[in-house]
């Protein structure tokens, strides 16, 4: 019986050589998130200055606010936020929520609320007084009359966080599958 | 005839669908399509404001010139308590989950007041992006501000 020799060389490349053509083309995961992050924080940025009502062409206190930061480092989970509440000035939730604002009658001078145009008045009943309870919430203050009666002004809601959160999911979905839940916007 | 246009038409689509499903199982919901609507003196909570906010727009297919377009919802509820809230809440949710029909909307010229509808689709949900209740951190909340919540919720159209 005559012998045939059979050589069984490997051609192509084995599962761990693909694995590290990948990886030198591709982003890691967490690269990827990162990048991502960063684009979510310049479109929300973004948002908000194209739709602000008085631009002045500079950049505002709420854009400048928002930035990105992360939430959990670890060996298995990586998250990362855009925009923390704690360092967002106040009005963000009212420019991006809308609602209706009434500029108070009176409004004592330590609460600063809004700039508008009034008078200083030192005429308003000091705590004290025989008509004035302590628990009156301007007794003793110094207060702003305004000049102009006041006025509720409907605001018209910007929503600048659902939209860029809608932004990240549409484009998450397409390049970063399953990772969309560890983006979140705190 | 005057036609809407796509976006109009869904946004009318969930705001009549909306409306006769409040009709059917609550009283005095009132849903309307813009906040100026919401804050006019002649409603009362509890209201469901629908407002198309962004759309996503992407080839559909190889060899066609039509788009893929996703349309960004956004719902906000102003009630009348903090209860009523997530009653509203879970309702909008649970009727808009299973879709509803798309409409074109038309009225004669000079006539604005009638709407000529049409069914010529469906209106599907793809996702929910943002469902949670709003707080606006100010000292002095408008009545109808005191108890509201805000859906974002991604719609596709799929004519017949």
């Amino acid at each position: 019986m005559q012998r045939i020799s059979i050589d069984v060389k490997r051609i192509g490349t084995t599962p761990r050589q693909f694995k590290k053509q990948v990886d030198i083309h591709f982003l890691t995961t967490k690269e990827a998130t990162i990048k991502l992050a960063e684009e979510s924080a310049i479109r929300m940025r973004n948002i908000i200055s194209s739709q602000k009502k008085k631009d002045r062409g500079t950049v505002g206190r709420l854009e400048k606010a928002i930035d990105i930061h992360t939430l959990i480092n670890t060996k298995a989970n990586y998250s990362i936020g855009v925009g923390k509440i704690a360092q967002l000035p106040r009005y963000w939730a009212v420019v991006n929520f809308g609602g209706r604002y009434t500029i108070p009658e009176i409004v004592p001078k330590r609460r600063k609320v809004l700039k508008f145009s009034g008078n200083y008045s030192v005429s308003f009943p000091y705590l004290g007084a025989s008509n004035v309870l302590a628990s009156d919430p301007y007794a003793g203050e110094t207060v702003y009359t305004p000049r102009t009666k006041a006025r509720p002004q409907v605001i018209s809601p910007m929503n600048y966080v659902q939209k860029t959160i809608d932004w990240v999911n549409s484009v998450a979905r397409i390049h970063y599958t399953g990772w969309t839940r560890k983006i979140t916007i705190t | 005839m005057s036609y809407f246009r796509e976006t109009r038409c869904l946004e009318n689509s969930i705001i009549d669908y909306l409306t006769t499903s409040f009709n059917a199982d609550w009283s005095d919901v009132d849903v309307v399509k813009t906040f100026k609507e919401v804050y006019s003196n002649t409603l009362t909570v509890p209201i469901v404001c629908v407002r198309v906010i962004n759309d996503t727009n992407r080839r559909r297919e190889l060899g066609a010139n039509t788009l893929w377009v996703e349309y960004d919802v956004m719902i906000d509820i102003f009630a009348r308590s903090d209860s009523q809230r997530l009653d509203l809440a879970d309702y909008v949710k649970d009727k808009l989950k299973d879709g509803c029909t798309y409409y074109t909307y038309s009225h004669a010229s000079g006539d604005k007041e009638t709407l000529e509808t049409t069914a010529a689709g469906d209106v599907f949900m793809l996702r929910i992006n943002t469902n949670g209740r709003v707080e606006l951190y100010t000292d002095d909340l408008d009545p109808k501000d005191r108890y509201r919540h805000s859906m974002s919720i991604t719609f596709r159209v799929s004519l017949s």
